[in-house]
């Protein structure tokens, strides 16, 4: 369901669309760096847990 | 205000962003960013130690948001001159698809962040010297010199210097003679590289009242000056494979270049003794221009090389 304000600024088509394509880039870098972080974390605990055992 | 002023701006739409994604990449200067991811990797790859492969990547990636973060935020400091000059007024900024606030706010977020990251990742002296990294070329650099001292990029170069460096300390190498030797090259390259550059557009940066050395100096003394650092450069380039921080091929292939690039950089001096034929010299110093990121990247290319190599090697025996 699309919201259109009666009042206030309406966006034109290629406002959304690039707006759109920003909030999609946003959505790509923060599942990237989730996935980053994830990725450290596991690599740092695998090396602290070796050193452990070793 | 007035009324009708009043009335003026209720009826104003206020701006509204119609940057792409595209646009905020182009804002990290990905040609300047692919030269960092290679120097960075390198000097990485030359360290003692060796990174777990995630955290190698990472590192590398790390490096590589931050310099386009200062990239960034030299483009918002520079968008009144970049309008002016012709290499640069197709920049995101002055051909107004991004507004100087968000790319502000954009590089600062990529600096933090990139900065955060290596230090996590990597460790804290590489996320510092990338944070000086940042600060040297906005500050340092763009904020100070660049407007005010045809030595600009002399002083401002220590910081495209830099991120061999940082990967070599990313890796756990520290700061060592190895890793400064990375640094110097490209610390010495980047006035003949620089200037070669200014003295075919130095039209742009007398436009922009950027004190350039062709313009403030004049393009005989820029001649000179190319052809002395060069003279220093090559002997420095050299070093890696003299001191034994690199093989023979990298001496062979440092050699060879190293006499191109005095080749070249004599042809352009000797210009100074011709007619002022603008257009032989820009010629000339086009040539330079381009030949000194051919140099730069067989340098470093062959250093990797050589370290893959050996790695590969070592590995086969093992």
């Amino acid at each position: 369901m699309s919201f259109e304000p009666k009042d206030g600024v309406v966006l034109t088509p290629e406002e959304k669309r690039r707006r759109r394509q920003r909030s999609i880039a946003i959505a790509l870098v923060l599942g990237a760096l989730v996935l980053l972080f994830y990725a450290i974390t596991i690599v740092k605990q695998g090396a602290a847990l070796n050193a452990l055992h070793s | 205000m007035s009324l009708a002023g009043d009335r003026h701006l209720a009826n104003a739409r206020p701006a509204i962003s119609v940057a792409s994604p595209a646009d905020f990449f182009a804002l990290l200067k990905p040609r300047v960013m692919s030269l960092v991811v290679f120097t960075a990797l390198t000097g990485l790859m030359l360290a003692p130690e060796r990174p777990h492969p995630v955290i190698g990547f990472i590192s590398i990636l790390a490096i590589a948001v931050g310099a386009g973060a200062a990239g960034c935020l030299n483009m918002w400091w520079d968008a009144d001159i970049d309008i002016l000059m012709s290499r640069t007024r197709n920049r995101p900024i002055p051909a107004g698809r991004v507004t100087p606030g968000e790319a502000l706010g954009f590089g600062l977020v990529m600096s933090v962040g990139s900065v955060i990251t290596l230090g996590l990742a990597a460790n804290w002296l590489a996320a510092s010297l990338l944070a000086f990294t940042i600060f040297f070329y906005i500050v340092v650099y763009s904020m100070w010199l660049k407007r005010s001292t045809p030595q600009n990029i002399v002083i401002g170069g220590a910081a495209g210097a830099l991120p061999p460096m940082i990967g070599y300390a990313a890796a756990g190498g520290g700061v060592t003679l190895e890793s400064a030797l990375l640094f110097a090259i490209i610390f010495l390259w980047t006035p003949p590289h620089s200037w070669a550059l200014a003295l075919f557009r130095s039209g742009d940066y007398a436009r922009a009242k950027v004190p350039m050395l062709p313009v403030v100096a004049g393009r005989d003394e820029t001649r000179f000056q190319i052809l002395a650092y060069t003279l220093i450069l090559v002997p420095v380039g050299l070093l890696p494979a003299i001191l034994g921080f690199a093989g023979t091929a990298y001496g062979i292939a440092a050699a060879l270049t190293g006499c191109g690039m005095i080749f070249l950089a004599f042809q352009l001096y000797r210009r100074s003794d011709a007619a002022p034929d603008t257009k032989a010299t820009d010629l000339a110093a086009k040539k330079l221009f381009a030949f000194s990121i051919l140099y730069l990247t067989i340098l470093f290319g062959v250093l990797l090389a050589e370290r893959v190599v050996a790695l590969f090697l070592s590995g086969m025996s093992a």
